[in-house]
Parts: structure tokens; sequence; C-alpha cells
């Protein structure tokens, strides 16, 4: 449960995830059932009212730097440069400026902008301010990076470049990635599990291992009988829960 | 349409209106008393930079009414855009202030005027008074709303890669509201012109509101008009000016 100007909102229920390191976890739902609200959970911008959060064995407070968020909106610093954005982190905390530079260009070469580094968010597509935001939250190299959507704002083909994009940095990185989706697709392409919410109050109401070997550049694995499988499940999952809601807003 | 089409077609209906004017005061089809020609209006400006407007030379004038617009801005500016951005920040300033605002924007700056000169005289003290509060008003409450209006997930996206609160607000708020306090600047300094010329209508010995009072007063006609071109054509640079700085210095602005 959290606040919602003055109004509580009771947007999860009996939660009960467990990540583990390194892992790539999505969160697939109907809309408005709260996945996003665990995210920030995780994160620390929404204190839950009731449960326990923990991250790396330690109780969730608030916003903090082991845990990098990259939002739909991208969120980039508009007047800072690609390199300024991702040295951001580091240089509010403090980190000299040769090692913050070094970290910067290390991560720029990850996610392909080192041609870019010197441009203004605005003169970038929106797969490359992407880019530069994913580059900028894993600048403070935090255990987990938390993603809310990260994709939905780009266009159809973007969106499956980046999800291969995001796969190449999440092995290379070693990172726990926590991901809210709303398309089935790139969660059973990304993930290693994906987690079924209900409608609001959200609850989990299932978790799929998904049945995909670990490595996944052949995009053709998107069209393969496993996959489909696995999509017509969660989207069977999906499609009642909307359909409940649809019906709870209609009476 | 592209800038140079878009630029062609502003200068030609700027020649069309001029060459209209042109017919109609040369043709004597209106009174040189109501509306002089444009050719008398360049021969008084010509005069007046030569002679001067009653003993004083016209670029007294002019530096009289854009020193007073300066000090009052600059002061204005230098004290609204905190004191906005504080507003923006804290709802219990917000709450505690603007109420104020809300009253004092619709009022009309030279309705102050008698007020004004009743409290202070007619000396520049009053001038700069007022062109002051007027700008004030303007620029505080854009700057205010350039707070209001950082997105949250700015907000949330900063906080996750470890600022404090000191470094939220001097790294991300102060620099996205930057386009904000801009546009209230570049209000507030298009209202401070205007108003110099009130204010200078009702009691000044030097500025352009002076000449075009005195002129008005004493049937010299071109002389009004000459002061009127030149209030639009200074409020013009005025403008260009500082939106030139703000191309530079807020270039992600709108994009």
């Amino acid at each position: 449960m959290y606040e919602r100007s003055g109004r509580r909102v009771e947007a999860l229920r009996d939660v009960d995830l467990a990540v583990q390191t390194g892992e790539l976890v999505s969160i697939v739902g109907p809309s408005g059932c709260g996945k996003t609200t665990l995210l920030f959970s995780v994160a620390g911008f929404i204190r839950p009212t009731q449960g326990e959060l923990l991250v790396e064995g330690q109780p969730v407070s608030g916003p903090g730097s082991d845990r990098g968020v990259v939002f739909q909106s991208f969120a980039l610093f508009k007047w800072l440069t690609v390199q300024q954005n991702v040295e951001f982190g580091p240089k509010m905390r403090g980190l000299p400026a040769p090692s913050r530079r070094e970290r910067a260009e290390q991560l720029l070469a990850l996610v392909g902008l080192t041609r870019f580094r010197d441009r203004y968010p605005y003169e970038l597509s929106g797969g490359m301010q992407q880019r530069a935001a994913i580059a900028r939250a894993l600048a403070n190299d935090p255990d987990i990076l938390l993603m809310d959507e990260p994709f939905g704002s780009l266009d159809a083909q973007s969106r499956e470049m980046m999800q291969e994009e995001l796969l190449r940095i999440w092995q290379a990185s070693g990172k726990t990635i926590l991901f809210v989706t709303h398309s089935v697709d790139e969660a059973i392409y990304l993930s290693s599990r994906v987690v079924v919410f209900t409608s609001r109050p959200g609850r989990i109401k299932h978790v799929l291992d998904v049945p995909l070997p670990a490595s996944r550049f052949d995009y053709h694995i998107r069209t393969s009988a496993e996959f489909i499988r696995a999509k017509q499940s969660i989207l069977d999952m999906v499609r009642e829960e909307t359909l409940k809601q649809y019906e709870e807003e209609m009476s | 349409m592209d800038r140079w089409r878009s630029l062609g077609l502003s200068v030609a209906a700027l020649a069309a209106a001029v060459l209209v004017w042109l017919v109609v005061t040369e043709g004597r089809f209106v009174s040189d008393k109501i509306l002089p020609s444009p050719r008398a209006i360049v021969e008084e400006l010509v005069a007046l930079a030569r002679d001067g407007y009653v003993g004083t030379p016209l670029h007294s004038h002019l530096v009289a009414s854009l020193l007073r617009t300066f000090l009052g801005f600059v002061c204005a500016a230098l004290l609204a855009v905190p004191m906005g951005l504080a507003i923006g920040y804290s709802p219990v300033l917000y709450a505690l202030i603007s109420p104020f605002f809300s009253v004092l924007r619709p009022m009309p700056a030279i309705a102050f005027i008698p007020l004004v000169i009743l409290w202070f005289g007619i000396g520049e003290f009053s001038k700069v008074l007022l062109i002051f509060f007027t700008s004030f008003l303007y620029i505080t409450l854009n700057a205010a709303a350039g707070v209001k209006a950082v997105p949250i997930d700015l907000i949330r996206a900063a906080r996750s890669l470890g600022v404090n609160e000191r470094q939220l607000f001097f790294h991300v708020i102060l620099p996205e509201s930057l386009p904000y306090v801009f546009t209230g600047l570049k209000i507030g300094a298009a209202v401070s012109w205007a108003v110099v010329v009130a204010a200078e209508l009702v009691a000044a010995q030097r500025g352009l509101g002076y000449i075009i009072m005195d002129g008005a007063t004493f049937f010299r006609i071109t002389d009004v008009y000459v002061g009127i071109l030149l209030i639009g054509v200074i409020g013009f640079g005025i403008e260009r000016t500082l939106s030139a700085i703000e191309r530079r210095l807020v270039h992600w602005a709108g994009r």
C-alpha cells in the first residue's frame, strides 16, 4: 500500500518474490496492476506501508546508487552531453575526474555510444537516448538495474534491437535486472523468469521459467515453438486478468 | 515554409504597410497633424539626433530610459530568480506567497503610478521602483513554474544516481528550470520597457516617454511619432538580444 495525493491506494498485496543475483526477471500484467509500483518500491521512490523489501539483505529506505533506474521517458539531463550524463552519478558521489571519465568511456563503449559522447540528448534518436540512460544507470556500478518499460516509447524495430543490446549488456555486466514491460514478447525474449501479476491490487499470479537457452542472439528464437507456447500461456493469463479488471470497472 | 521565404514575406508585408502609409500621407489623404509621413518622421529623427530635443541630446533621452529600465530590471531579476526558484521548490513558501502574487498579477503597474508618486515623489526612485515591481512579478512566477514543471522522473533519476538535496537543487532542478527562468526574464524585460515609458509620461524631464508627452503637449506630433517608433525599435532590439542569449544558454529548450 502507498499513499497518493492523500488517498491510500492498495497497489500490491502479498507479493513475495525473490530475485537471484545476476538474474533478469520481467514483470508483466494488465495496466495499473502495480508492476511499476513494485519496481519503484525497490528503487525507493515509494515507501510500502506494509511488508519488507530487502536488497542484498538490507531493507530499502530510499533511493540509492546501489540500484540504477532506467525510465520509459529516458529522464536524461538535457543540458549535459551524453558523456556528462554518464558521469553524473560518479561526479555527484565525489569520484575524481580521471576515474569517472575512464568509467564513462568503458560504459559508452559498452552501449555503443563512443562516437556520440559529445552530443546532447536531443541530438540522438530514442534508442540512442535510452542507451545513454542505461550507461548512466550503470555508472555507479549498482547491484541491480531497475527498468520501467524502457523500450515502451521506441518504434518496433529499435525496440527489438535494444532488446538484443540489453541482453548483451546484461551478460557483459552480470547485473541483476528487474524489468517491467507491457510486452509479453519482450518479457519472454529477455528473461530467465517472467512474473505475471493479477489486476489491482497486484498479486503474483504465476512465475514462468522461460524454457529458452541462455544465449538468445539468434532472433529466430522469437518464432520458435517453445517461445510461442510460453507466449500463449502468458497471454492467456494476462488476458484473464484484464477481463477481470474490465468487468470490475464496468460493474 | 522555409526560413527565407518566411522572412521574405515578412519584409514584403512591412514594406507594403510603409508604402500605404507613404501614399496616404504624401497624397494628403490625412492631415500631417494626425499622421505625419514616414519621410517627415525620418527627417525629424535626423534633426533630433543632431540638435537634441528641447536642449537635451537625443542620446541622453535614450540613456535615461534605458538606464531606468536596466536598473529596475536587473534588481528585479537578482531578487526574483532565487525567490521564484524557492517558491517553486518549497510547498510551504508557495502556499505563503502565491496568494499575494495572484492578487498582484492582474493589477497593471501603471495603476500604481499615482500611489508611487505619492509615496516616493516624482524622482528616479519611483520610476525604477515601478519597473522593478512589474518585472519582479513575471520573473518570480516563471521561475516558480519552472521548478514545478521539473518532471518527477528526472528527480527520481537523480536521486537514484546518489545526489543529496543540495546537488538535486543545483545540478538538476536549477538547470531544468532555466528555460522557464529565461521566458520570465524576456517577459520581464519587455514589460519593464513598456512601463518605463508609462512612468516617464507622468513625471520626467528626460526619456522617450518625456519626448512623447512633451511633444503632445506642444503639438509637435512628429516628435510623438519619433518617440513611439524609437520605443518600438529599441524594444525589438532588447527582445532579439535576449532571444539570442537564450538560444546559446538554454540551447536544449523545447527540444
